[in-house]
């Protein structure tokens, strides 16, 4: 069935006629003996998957490419639980969303492997939703390699990662000229919930730290003892495209109290550096609460 | 060009046309992939076409594709070719099994009768409800129908048009590999003399496909007369890598001088001059300056035609920085005032009070130039905006979704980046220096000049405003000029560019981190912020390709990176000539150089690079 694929870079040339079309169908006259072989149904069809990167949750901030797979191409979605549920709505054929909650991660994405191969195997078009970017810190490349060895090539659909977008939407440049001129994303949380290693401290850097709020108050320390100054500013932004979205800004000195006061609301990023005051307009602004919008809902619980 | 002799003639050439299919309705037979490429050709050419293909598991991804995202240009006829589909118009094919003796199509009846079409036909286009709609609107429409009355065709929605065309079949492509039944549909076409390509049967083909090479308008074909497909393929790639760059911008443009030249100068006596002055132009001027053309260049260069005066580009450019300058000088005029004094401020303010109202300000990121990598916020923005002031190298694909103005950077007259400067050696360009400041300048005075007309201003950058885009330079410089801009993000780069070439840049037990940093500073001095090695971070350069032997000695020496470390390098990513190259950090320079690696590129370096890409 797919042996097709490899001259498929060039359809100007004139290759052998796709055989494809020897399914004209039982009644044909026309079929010779060898092609009827190719009738016979095919023992396994062969279905396609897609890893798509939902962005950080606004169903406008989806890619086109997103969208266009999400509502006519897929015939079954399986999503994270992460995925807004503006956008699980968009969806129109069979959803299936994980159940990633604490302690039942493995589970979940066991789960999921599993429901994606039968219908890989039933040869359906699968979408492998995820928020935000599929490979960044999104397990995207160990779905890949599990996908790779049932023989399947996933095609991977970039999505917004709400490390560069959190950053943007709460008006917060990772890079600016004069100030940071590189940033690193990384997780304050690490394998099987151990601390992961402090990058050290770089001035001209932005640090962008996912799953991190959780355990602030050790991160806080561990920033401390890897160099970074008591007056750096941070900044704390929730629920990235939201409409509830909030910006909590700080410094690593007054980040744990301010955000005690805030009452965090899961989900959130930690930016640590100075690029977090570049355009930040007035005195109040910088050690308190910037709320996109008044309204506090609690749609994304 | 004078010929002193006439040419003599050598025959058995092909007679090469541009077809103009546009409208006309093209049947293709098959599914698989010498279809798919089929649809490209006709769909490019605005055909409507009809795709027969007996069993949706036989369509191609490709094809299924193109049906689903064109509608209105294209239909499915899920079944085995039949004898009349070759007489029956765009969007009136029955899907049920055709029973009724009319049906029974012999080549004798041809044109007396017609094809079957009831009122009760049902066609079933893949996806789309206005498709189908359309198509059950317009059961008796069958040009060859001669029972078709007035009154029913003028009641159906369909236009007129459509009802009194030609033939209802223009072009018939076979791609199947059932040799009889292509015969047969061969023999059909040459009697109804409709011009037919039987795929891979030379003989039966009153047309050949050439190997084509699109750049916009810029088609460039190659045709061997049937004898080497795939050596045509190879010449026309060899074309297509030595055009110059932009060609196909810079045919667009002069397009759309040539259109403003004939309004301007109409008359027919203006002919000779106009075509002499066009001539001029397009030889004087360099193709890359062609492609800069834009409306207010246009009318500079226009203004030359009256005296037969062909400016050259460099002149043109004077003329426009002089403009400026005329109009910078007032406002820093304007400027020093407000700082001097709060009560001019407020004048300045209450000027554009008016315009604020309407006016509004996105600072949107284009993503990597897919169109498919847009936001849908992206797209909708784009149609909505007044004016679209965009980077320079976003491509046209998605600059083409905006409905209202766009602005395109100017080229850099020197350097692009600080890392063209290492891979462009052009003495030349020096001495007329734009700088990427004084572009800046200009696309911020651009997007000004539209928000105090209270226009709708999209600024259009590429990848993601805040990354390495002085995204949030153009927020304070509008801000100090009372105008807050929102930001749409865009998928950066940075991060889709090693996606795109399977490298994960984070994964469980090779990378925790990911450092993203430019390869050189300002002034073009390296970097010096590169992480100390660490077997779980990956770091991702940008513009580091006329610095890859420094960044590579630099991370080895001083930074304790191992020399084995995988090094991926990925040109263009997301483009058409995308490539994605493996090396070692200790090889990278010299993949680099060998393999000719140009800007934009990024470096992954870091053991993620060797998860998933397969050696």
């Amino acid at each position: 069935m797919i042996d097709h694929t490899n001259n498929m870079n060039n359809p100007y040339d004139s290759p052998p006629v796709s055989p494809r079309y020897t399914a004209l169908g039982p009644n044909s006259p026309t079929l010779s003996s060898a092609q009827q072989i190719h009738l016979q149904p095919p023992t396994t069809p062969f279905g396609e998957i897609k890893l798509i990167g939902a962005g950080p949750g606004d169903p406008d901030l989806l890619t086109m490419a997103a969208y266009k797979a999400i509502t006519t191409w897929a015939d079954i979605v399986l999503a994270d639980k992460l995925v807004s549920k503006e956008i699980l709505a968009l969806v129109k054929c069979p959803l299936f969303v994980a159940n990633k909650d604490k302690g039942c991660q493995a589970s979940g994405q066991q789960e999921l492997f599993e429901r994606a191969t039968q219908a890989l195997k039933e040869g359906k078009k699968v979408v492998r939703l995820k928020q935000g970017d599929p490979f960044i810190f999104g397990r995207g490349g160990e779905e890949f390699l599990f996908f790779r060895r049932l023989g399947y090539e996933t095609t991977i659909v970039p999505g917004l990662s709400s490390s560069i977008a959190g950053p943007l939407l709460a008006q917060i440049p990772l890079t600016h000229r004069g100030i940071a001129s590189q940033f690193l994303v990384c997780t304050g949380t690490g394998k099987l919930d151990t601390i992961p290693d402090m990058p050290t401290y770089v001035a001209h850097r932005t640090t962008v730290f996912l799953m991190a709020l959780h355990r602030l108050e050790d991160l806080v320390q561990d920033l401390l003892r890897a160099g970074y100054p008591l007056n750096l500013p941070v900044a704390i932004v929730e629920r990235a495209s939201a409409k509830d979205q909030r910006c909590i800004r700080a410094t690593v000195e007054t980040v744990v109290e301010t955000l005690k006061e805030a009452k965090y609301r899961p989900p959130g990023i930690l930016i640590v550096g100075w690029a977090c005051d570049a355009l930040a307009q007035n005195p109040e602004q910088l050690g308190g609460l910037t709320a996109a919008s008044s309204t506090m809902m609690d749609s994304q619980e | 060009m004078v010929r002193s002799a006439i040419d003599p003639i050598r025959p058995g050439a092909s007679l090469i046309l541009a077809w103009q299919i546009k409208h006309k309705h093209v049947v293709i037979i098959g599914g698989g992939f010498v279809a798919a490429g089929r649809l490209v050709n006709v769909l490019e050419a605005d055909a409507k076409v009809t795709v027969i293909c007996p069993d949706n598991e036989e369509l191609s991804e490709t094809v299924r594709q193109h049906l689903q995202d064109h509608p209105q240009t294209t239909r499915l006829v899920p079944r085995e070719f039949q004898d009349t589909d070759l007489t029956t118009p765009f969007g009136e094919h029955t899907l049920t099994k055709v029973s009724s003796a009319s049906s029974i199509f012999t080549l004798e009846d041809y044109p007396a009768t017609t094809a079957t079409t009831t009122a009760a036909a049902t066609a079933t286009p893949i996806s789309s409800n206005s498709s189908v709609s359309s198509a059950q609107g317009s059961p008796a429409l069958s040009a060859a129908s001669t029972t078709t009355t007035l009154e029913s065709t003028l009641s159906l929605d369909d236009p007129l048009e459509d009802a009194i065309s030609g033939p209802a079949v223009d072009m018939v492509l076979s791609a199947i590999d059932d040799i009889p039944l292509s015969t047969h549909i061969y023999n059909l076409c040459k009697r109804l003399r409709i011009p037919v390509n039987i795929a891979d049967v030379p003989p039966q083909c009153d047309f050949y496909f050439c190997s084509t090479h699109r750049d916009k308008s810029l088609q460039v074909a190659v045709s061997t007369s049937g004898k080497g497909p795939k050596l045509a393929n190879l010449v026309r790639r060899h074309i297509a890598d030595h055009l110059p760059d932009r060609v196909g911008d810079a045919i667009e443009q002069v397009g759309i001088l040539r259109a403003k030249l004939r309004k301007m100068a109409p008359g027919p006596e203006v002919g000779p001059k106009r075509m002499g002055w066009m001539s001029r132009v397009c030889e004087q001027w360099r193709m890359e300056d062609l492609a800069t053309l834009e409306e207010r260049t246009m009318q500079i260069v226009l203004s030359g035609f009256k005296d037969n005066v062909v400016f050259s580009y460099e002149q043109v450019q004077a003329k426009i920085a002089e403009a400026e300058s005329t109009a910078a000088e007032s406002e820093k005029i304007e400027s020093k005032v407000t700082v001097a004094e709060d009560l001019a401020a407020d004048h300045t303010i209450a000027q554009d009070t008016l315009a604020q109202k309407t006016a509004r300000l996105v600072l949107v990121g284009a993503g990597p130039g897919d169109p498919e990598l847009l936001t849908l916020k992206a797209a909708r923005l784009l149609e909505e905006a007044d004016l679209v002031v965009a980077d320079r190298l976003i491509p046209m694909e998605v600059i083409d979704l905006a409905k209202g103005e766009v602005r395109i950077a100017p080229k850099k007259r020197t350097v692009l980046t600080v890392e063209q400067k290492s891979s462009i050696d052009d003495q030349d360009s020096l001495s007329t220096a734009t700088t990427s400041d004084d572009i800046q300048e200009q696309l911020n005075k651009w997007c000004l000049q539209g928000l105090r007309e209270g226009k709708t201003v999209v600024r259009l950058k590429q990848g993601d405003p805040f990354i390495f885009g002085r995204g949030a330079e153009e927020i304070l410089f509008f801000r100090e000029h009372g105008f807050d801009a929102e930001v749409v993000p865009g998928i950066s780069s940075v991060l889709s560019a090693p996606l795109s070439a399977n490298v994960p840049l984070t994964h469980r037990g090779s990378s925790s981190q990911v450092v993203i940093t430019t390869g050189q500073v300002k002034g073009g001095r390296l970097s010096d912020n590169f992480p100390v090695y660490d077997d779980q971070k990956t770091v991702v350069v940008l513009m580091g390709v006329g610095k890859a032997k420094e960044i590579s000695e630099m991370m080895q020496t001083d930074l304790s990176w191992p020399a084995n470390v995988p090094a991926v390098i990925i040109e263009n990513a997301h483009c058409a000539n995308e490539r994605a190259m493996d090396a070692t950090l200790s090889t990278l320079a010299q993949v680099v150089e060998e393999q000719n690696v140009v800007p934009p590129s990024v470096f992954v370096i870091g053991w993620a690079g060797s998860v998933l890409r397969q050696a």
